[in-house]
């Protein structure tokens, strides 16, 4: 009998660490890759794995696709799109990675830098929000037992930016909104609670220059795997 | 004697449907071999842009197209030499089903920031190059016989008109480039759409690629660099004309305009 595999929605999942995600966790979930401006580096419905020097051979990734959706996750109407997608085709939701992320370094005085705050926010907070909260609202809150049975879990990807203060970088709008996604990771911890949800946040240095890529996937599988809920983990080095 | 096997880093590539049928990959050579082409390239272009024509030099050369540029020969030693080689031509022609001719066009491209965007098209082009019995690999020579138009002091029977049949865009130099820096390669629906609106954006990221038949619906054009330069090496093989004919119909040929 085939075992259904657990329903994962990964957001950014054409950036590097949604790539690597995908890599590495293709067997394990059914992934749904969600992307905005370019398509995830993976097979796909859409797309197939072939081998340059002998474009017949059967590559066996072909058959562990992710299924993938294009979707703005700072446009409200293409998350109630998105998530009638995936619940309408998986049926369910076990896990919601939110790793998209959009970055702009510059100073807090610089001619443009104010008005780069709002887009920022959409995407790294307003974005997660709303999909934490439509999934919710459109699955989760129907069978608050069933979130238990199934270990059902959100996991944020914030940064130590969130944390810390790294001076003279122009990290001050990506550092607020990865501080908002912070803070957001408590609230939402608690009051997905009774609905029996868990909710968490990974918190890296820069990776793959400062901490290694897999660290964070190590991180991000360690939460889906435990029953932690309102925690934050940061990764950095000491030295 | 180049051999891929020994030099992809990898074989899976990404064979994707839409908005037309194409290839992708990235980290596409081993480290090694892409950095000793990213240093050979680095060192032509480090003699300079020019605004004119010249030859061995990246110029102003395209008309209408915000690029300087300018085109491989044989005497090119590898790594470059790999994009005029047979195995990378049979690869490129397996890869779309096309029938290898021994007619290849190989050179780069390098946008300055802020070059305009291109303009739609889709490279389902006949060109001309001089005859050549047997299977050496041939380039054009505009001496001999003009790549767009076949004017020249060949006879008819010593030259021959041929069709782009696949292409492939090869991004290096491009170090740091990040979503939001533009110079992608676009990808669109159709020769109408928004140039600065591509269905699909093919970033230009270091070692990676992108490659597809050239049909009289791959529309495609680069789009505008903001943050840093672009440069790539862009390969073109060529069909029979009378594949081209047969697979398109000869209507659809997109004749160069004088």
């Amino acid at each position: 009998m085939e075992v259904m595999k657990r329903v994962c929605v990964l957001t950014g999942a054409s950036g590097l660490l949604g790539t690597a995600f995908i890599e590495r966790f293709a067997d394990q979930y059914q992934i749904v890759a969600v992307y905005n401006q370019n398509p995830v580096h993976y097979a796909t419905q859409e797309q197939t794995f072939v081998d340059p020097l002998l474009p017949s051979r059967k590559i066996p990734e072909n058959n562990g696709a992710v299924y993938s959706i294009r979707a703005d996750v700072s446009n409200p109407r293409e998350i109630d799109a998105l998530i009638d997608e995936v619940v309408s085709r998986f049926g369910r939701i076990d896990l919601l990675v939110n790793a998209a992320a959009y970055r702009v370094w510059s100073h807090l005085l610089d001619d443009d830098a104010i008005n780069t705050a709002e887009d920022v926010l959409k995407v790294n907070v307003l974005g997660p929000l709303r999909l934490s909260v439509g999934i919710a609202n459109r699955f989760w809150r129907a069978d608050p037992e069933a979130n238990v049975e199934f270990n059902r879990n959100i996991i944020n990807v914030s940064s130590t930016a969130g944390m810390f203060v790294y001076p003279d970088l122009g990290q001050g709008i990506y550092a607020m909104s990865k501080a908002a996604l912070i803070n957001l990771t408590y609230h939402l911890a608690s009051d997905f609670w009774d609905i029996g949800i868990r909710v968490n946040a990974v918190a890296p240095d820069t990776f793959p220059g400062r901490i290694p890529t897999e660290s964070v996937l190590e991180a991000i599988n360690g939460f889906d795997r435990s029953d932690a809920t309102g925690q934050v983990l940061p990764l950095y080095n000491e030295t | 004697m180049i051999v891929l096997e020994d030099i992809l880093a990898h074989r899976k590539w990404l064979r994707r449907s839409w908005p037309f049928p194409h290839v992708v990959a990235r980290n596409v050579f081993k480290a090694e071999f892409y950095n000793a082409m990213a240093r050979q390239l680095q060192q032509l272009l480090e003699q300079g842009l020019s605004e004119t024509p010249v030859n061995g030099k990246f110029s102003r050369n395209i008309s209408g197209y915000d690029a300087y540029g300018t085109g491989f020969n044989q005497a090119i030693p590898e790594p470059i030499a790999v994009f005029l080689s047979k195995p990378w031509r049979d690869m490129m022609c397996a890869l779309f089903g096309i029938t290898p001719t021994p007619y290849v066009f190989a050179g780069t491209h390098h946008h300055t920031v802020g070059s305009e965007n291109g303009f739609i098209h889709n490279d389902f082009n006949p060109v001309w190059f001089p005859l050549l019995p047997g299977d050496h690999i041939q380039i054009p020579n505009n001496q001999l016989c003009t790549y767009k138009t076949g004017d020249g002091p060949l006879k008819p029977s010593e030259k021959v008109q041929v069709v782009r049949g696949a292409v492939v865009i090869f991004y290096l130099l491009n170090d740091g480039w990040q979503p939001g820096d533009g110079g992608e390669t676009g990808l669109y629906t159709s020769a109408r759409s928004n140039v600065s609106e591509p269905a699909l954006r093919c970033p230009p990221e270091n070692n990676s690629l992108i490659m597809y038949e050239c049909t009289p619906y791959s529309f495609h054009s680069f789009v505008t660099n903001h943050r840093q330069p672009r440069t790539s090496i862009i390969m073109w093989v060529h069909r029979p004309l009378e594949e081209a004919i047969a697979a398109f119909d000869e209507a659809k040929l997109e004749r160069w305009k004088s």
